[in-house]
């Protein structure tokens, strides 16, 4: 259950590009590597219960795997509302 | 909708924290070794031998993570050595931050190497870096010879895999376990992998760990 803690570790980072940009994230894109270790489900599942409550909440997280084992967990994108 | 391209980092809090260690460990120049296998592989006996066997060469200090209990710190300290037990309540592996608490308990400035010996569990300590100098893997044969197969990061990730329990092989008939797949397998993930079979419990095999230990301290120390 590492992804817990890099649920959160994500959820801070996107809720601090949401107040930059000041609008609401509705998804995002990650990519990482092998060693990364991350399951799809378990981190989807532990950023929606992160999430819940804050402006975060219902996003939809896209996860990309690099074939580069030691490719590092990336925040790569992040969609928002139009205005 | 509006799309916003970022590449950030992730994990940056932990990070933070591991970079803090790592250059706080190279600065006294201290060897740091995070020991990452399931529970029950003997992390604890290998630890409390190394020590014993290791008295008046080098000194030793370890950092013991365990979801509950001073079990293993008590053991340590039955040895001579400072011990800091870490409780994690729960949580599945040893953050940084955590490590950089247990540091300012451990007489460092005295001490020539330092063990991690992180939660039992071969998945998720291996995605968190500590600061340490290197990881090292314990695999005990009663665990089965598919494990580098099955949990790869970890076996990618070390820089020293240890075999335990190696007497068990020696019994005839207890255990079904091929050596060879196990190298072979660790070497495919991992080319540079130093390999050492052992028995924590007879002695067999640890003077080649040993020596590692004293050749990569000398060489830590040799570093400016």
């Amino acid at each position: 259950m590492h992804e817990t803690m890099i649920a959160e570790s994500l959820l801070a980072a996107i809720s601090e590009e949401a107040r930059k940009h000041n609008s609401k994230p509705v998804s995002a894109k990650i990519s990482c590597g092998m060693l990364s270790a991350v399951n799809d489900e378990i981190l989807c599942f532990a950023f929606d219960a992160a999430a819940k409550g804050t402006p975060c909440e219902g996003m939809r997280l896209e996860i990309e795997h690099k074939a580069k084992p030691d490719a590092p967990l990336l925040l790569e994108e992040i969609e928002f509302e139009a205005d | 909708m509006q799309k916003k391209t970022i590449s950030k980092k992730i994990l940056s809090a932990n990070e933070e924290y591991a970079l803090r260690n790592r250059r706080f460990l190279a600065g006294q120049k201290k060897l740091c070794l995070n020991l990452i296998s399931s529970p029950g592989s003997g992390k604890t006996t290998i630890l409390a031998r190394t020590i014993s066997e290791l008295k008046g060469k080098i000194k030793i200090g370890v950092i013991e993570g365990d979801i509950q209990t001073d079990f293993d710190a008590q053991k340590i300290r039955a040895t001579g050595a400072p011990a800091v037990q870490i409780n994690t309540a729960g949580a599945c592996h040893l953050s940084a931050a955590q490590i950089s608490t247990a540091l300012e308990n451990l007489p460092v400035k005295d001490l020539d190497i330092i063990f991690i010996e992180n939660v039992g569990n071969l998945v998720c300590p291996s995605a968190f870096e500590l600061g340490e100098t290197a990881k090292v893997v314990v695999l005990s044969v009663a665990e089965g010879d598919d494990k580098p197969a099955k949990y790869p990061a970890i076996f990618a990730k070390s820089k020293v895999l240890l075999v335990n329990k190696i007497d068990l092989l020696r019994a005839g008939g207890l255990v079904d376990f091929d050596i060879e797949r196990v190298k072979a397998d660790a070497r495919k993930l991992n080319k540079g992998i130093k390999f050492f079979p052992i028995s924590a419990k007879t002695g067999e095999g640890m003077k080649l760990w040993y020596d590692w230990l004293l050749k990569t301290i000398e060489r830590q120390f040799s570093q400016k």
